[in-house]
C-alpha cells in the first residue's frame, strides 16, 4: 500500500466516521437566521472590539505617534535609551522625573553626551542641569567642579 | 480626548463596518459547510457542533477587525471554529453529558460500523492541537498550508502533528500509517 493509499485510506474512514453526525440539509440558513437573532437580541459593540486593533493600526502608521503620546514617548526611552523630547502631562521638566530614571535617562554613564534626542532643548541647558546629584557626581569625578 | 488626526476604523481595512451584519454574513456564509464539517470532527456530536459554530461566527464577527488585510478569510475563521470547540469541550458539562455519548450517530455501512466508532474514539482521545490537524487535512482536505494557518503554526508543525496523529490513530487502530 502507497502513501497515497494510505492517504485516500484514513480520508475514507474519516468521512465514514464523521459525515453521519453531520446536521440535516438546510443548517446554513438555520445557523444565519440564529446569527442574526444573536446580533439584534444582544448586539456586540464594535467600537470596544476594535479600539485594540485600531489603536495598533495608528501606533504603526503614525510615524510621529511616539513623539505625540506620552506613553509612546515612555516606551520609546525605555527601549532605546534615548530621552524624548515630550514631556507628560503635569511632567514640564526633564528633572521633575523621579530620580531612578536619570541614569537611564543620560545614557549609559555620560550624562552629557550627545544620548539625548534633543540636544538643542533649551531646558537641558538651564543651570540647574549641572546641580543634579549624578550629574554632579560624574562632573566631579572628572575634576570638572 | 479629541481624536487623532487621520484615525479610521480597522474594521474599514477588511471588512465594512455594518452595524446588523449583512456584510459580514456575506463572507462567512459559504463557510458555514465547511466550519460546521470541522466542528463534528472536532467533537463528535451534531448539537455541539452546531453550537461552536454559531459561537464561532459570534466572536468572528466581533474579532473581524483584528483579521490582517490581505489575509484568507476561511483559515481564519476555521481557526476560531477550532478554539471554540476546544473550549466547548474544557468545559463541565462536556465531561458530565458526553463521556459515555462518544459514538452518537451510527454509520450507514453496516460492514464500517465497529471502523466507524473505533476511529470516532480514538480522534476523540487525541489531543486538541492533533485531532485539530488530522480533521483539517484528512477530512476537510485541506492543503498544508491552510491546515498550518487554522491552527496557527508553521507548515512543518502542522506536518510533525499529523505524523504524531496518524501514528496515535495506528497505534490506537492498528492501521496502517498515513503520511503527509
Amino acid at each position: 500500500m502507497t502513501t497515497d493509499d494510505r492517504h485516500d485510506d484514513l480520508k475514507a474512514r474519516m468521512h465514514d466516521a464523521v459525515d453521519p453526525m453531520l446536521p440535516a440539509e438546510g443548517f446554513e440558513q438555520r445557523m444565519m437566521e440564529r446569527f442574526r437573532d444573536r446580533l439584534v437580541a444582544s448586539p456586540p459593540p464594535p467600537e470596544r472590539a476594535t479600539a485594540a486593533a485600531d489603536e495598533a493600526r495608528h501606533r504603526s502608521s503614525d510615524p510621529d505617534y511616539h513623539r505625540r503620546c506620552w506613553r509612546g514617548s515612555r516606551y520609546l526611552s525605555r527601549h532605546s535609551g534615548r530621552l524624548s523630547p515630550v514631556r507628560g502631562p503635569g511632567e514640564d521638566s526633564l528633572f521633575q522625573r523621579p530620580s531612578h530614571e536619570y541614569p537611564q535617562a543620560f545614557g549609559a554613564g555620560d550624562p552629557l553626551s550627545n544620548n539625548l534626542a534633543s540636544p538643542s532643548d533649551d531646558r537641558l541647558r538651564a543651570a540647574d542641569f549641572r546641580e543634579l546629584p549624578n550629574v554632579r557626581g560624574w562632573l566631579g569625578s572628572r575634576g570638572c567642579l | 480626548m479629541a481624536p487623532l488626526p487621520g484615525r479610521a476604523g480597522a474594521a474599514d481595512l477588511v471588512t465594512p463596518c455594518d452595524a446588523d451584519g449583512s456584510a459580514f454574513e456575506e463572507e462567512i456564509g459559504p463557510l458555514l459547510n465547511i466550519a460546521t464539517r470541522l466542528a463534528t470532527g472536532m467533537l463528535l456530536n451534531t448539537v455541539e457542533a452546531e453550537d461552536a459554530v454559531q459561537e464561532a461566527c459570534v466572536r468572528a464577527w466581533r474579532h473581524r477587525a483584528n483579521r490582517r488585510a490581505g489575509t484568507d478569510l476561511r483559515p481564519w475563521f476555521l481557526g476560531i471554529v477550532a478554539n471554540q470547540c476546544r473550549e466547548a469541550r474544557r468545559g463541565r458539562w462536556w465531561s458530565v453529558l458526553r463521556m459515555a455519548d462518544v459514538s452518537g450517530a451510527a454509520p450507514t455501512g453496516p460492514t464500517d460500523l465497529s471502523l466507524a466508532l473505533a476511529l470516532r474514539q480514538a480522534l476523540s482521545q487525541l489531543p486538541h492541537r492533533r485531532r485539530a490537524v488530522l480533521v483539517l487535512r484528512y477530512y476537510l482536505d485541506l492543503p498544508l498550508e491552510e491546515v498550518a494557518a487554522a491552527t496557527g503554526c508553521s507548515v512543518d508543525s502542522a506536518k510533525a502533528l499529523i505524523r504524531r496523529g496518524t501514528a496515535d490513530l495506528k497505534r490506537a487502530l492498528s492501521m496502517p500509517e498515513a503520511s503527509s
